[in-house]
């Protein structure tokens, strides 16, 4: 298939089928059973798991560097350390909230190096994102008027930037609670603290969130 | 009540999900500030709205070549190849071409003649010259490179030289040049 044709199919195809909780439908083998062939060395069954988790990886990692280029990189690399490490996979833990700590682990490698790289240099990025204390009181979000109702463009646009201002830790959990939908002793497993400490960040980034974003009737 | 504790309960709270005895446990600190019902009110609906407008899934670019390239490099780690160095920047410059959002002062007209049956037989890489297939372009200081890659049975097309393009900034398509069909790219955007 030419490359071109290719890429206009995969605009139209959309994420791969798959809950979080990587259970198997009538036809889908679960990761456990994925995992298991993969430990046999059958690079199918992995491919199979790429496929299936691309989606999730990929969509966490760019809410949290914000680059598609670095995402997609990054991305790759999450899916090779997994690759490696996967003898070593116990099934302790759910194969998803695994995949999501190598991914927390990569990230967060990305940006200690991009720190390290950029040390010296403007770079507006991680002043804004790191800069803002997480507890800090937050400049209050404009008040729409009525007639100033957001479309669902700038309602994105808004929440982007309302999370870009949370500092990694309290970004990171957010997406982890409020879009993955991960419990919160699994967020606590992704991001190697105690639950309390879940808590805390969950509490904090909640409140700076809805102190940057104009309320639901501010809006309406 | 400890300031951690208060702030456990609250975060479960605003996810409905304490327990009948948690409950009574913070009831004093709700009775205090009555307004943390609307905040958890507020809160409920921003969920939503977070949960509309951010993704939890967003398949990669190209997926096909995603797990291609996630094979080779499998590959070259089983054989203790330094992938670090060969897959280096190989997307970004690609990326350069397909994503990166700013303006070029440039017309590029990339024209691929004969893909399908000039594809070289690669069998265990996946990166062969195109041999077989033309790139023009009008401007000496842009290099083009265009890479079959077999196993996701696919073709992409790397420009360097460009300034960063937009995806509105091209235009697919397929055509004849010199009497012969292939596909063309054509990039054209003034600052």
């Amino acid at each position: 298939m030419n490359f071109f044709r290719q890429f206009a199919s995969n605009l139209v195809k959309g994420p791969v089928p798959g809950d979080a909780a990587g259970e198997g439908g009538p036809d889908t083998p679960s990761d456990a059973e994925l995992v298991n062939r993969c430990q046999e060395g059958d690079y199918s069954a992995f491919d199979a798991l790429v496929t299936k988790h691309r989606g999730r990886v990929y969509a966490m990692i760019q809410n949290m560097v914000r680059n598609e280029a670095d995402s997609w990189d990054l991305a790759q690399e999450v899916f090779l350390k997994v690759w490696k490490a996967l003898p070593k996979f116990e099934a302790r833990a759910r194969f998803s909230t695994w995949m999501y700590r190598i991914t927390h682990n990569v990230v967060y490698d990305w940006m200690r190096k991009r720190k390290l790289e950029t040390a010296g240099e403007l770079d507006d990025n991680l002043l804004d994102r790191e800069a803002i204390a997480a507890g800090a009181q937050a400049t209050p979000a404009r008040m729409a008027r009525p007639d100033e109702a957001l479309s669902q463009g700038e309602l994105r646009a808004n929440i982007e930037r309302a999370l870009e201002k949370l500092s990694p830790e309290h970004r990171e959990a957010i997406l982890l609670r409020e879009v993955q939908g991960l419990e919160y002793k699994e967020i606590a497993d992704v991001m190697d603290c105690s639950i309390g400490t879940v808590m805390s960040r969950l509490f904090y980034a909640r409140k700076k969130l809805q102190s940057l974003l104009p309320s639901h009737e501010d809006r309406s | 009540m400890k300031t951690d504790r208060k702030e456990e309960l609250l975060t479960r709270w605003m996810d409905d999900g304490l327990s009948d005895e948690e409950l009574r446990e913070l009831e004093p600190v709700l009775t205090e500030h009555p307004e943390l019902h609307e905040e958890r009110a507020d809160y409920a609906r921003l969920r939503e709205e977070l949960r509309t407008a951010v993704s939890s899934e967003i398949e990669p670019p190209f997926p096909d070549f995603f797990n291609s390239h996630l094979e080779r490099l499998v590959r070259e780690e089983g054989r203790g190849v330094d992938k670090t160095r060969r897959s280096e920047g190989a997307f970004n410059r690609l990326w350069i071409w397909w994503m990166a959002p700013a303006a070029a002062a440039a017309v590029v007209m990339a024209f691929l003649l004969g893909m399908k049956s000039a594809q070289p037989v690669n069998q265990g890489g996946m990166v062969d010259a195109a041999a077989g297939s033309g790139v023009y372009s009008p401007f000496a200081e842009v290099s083009t490179e265009v890479i079959l890659d077999r196993e996701s049975d696919s073709t992409l097309l790397v420009v360097e030289g460009l300034a960063p393009l937009a995806d509105t900034d091209l235009v697919v398509g397929e055509g004849f040049l010199d009497g012969e069909h292939g596909y063309f790219v054509k990039t054209e955007k003034v600052y």
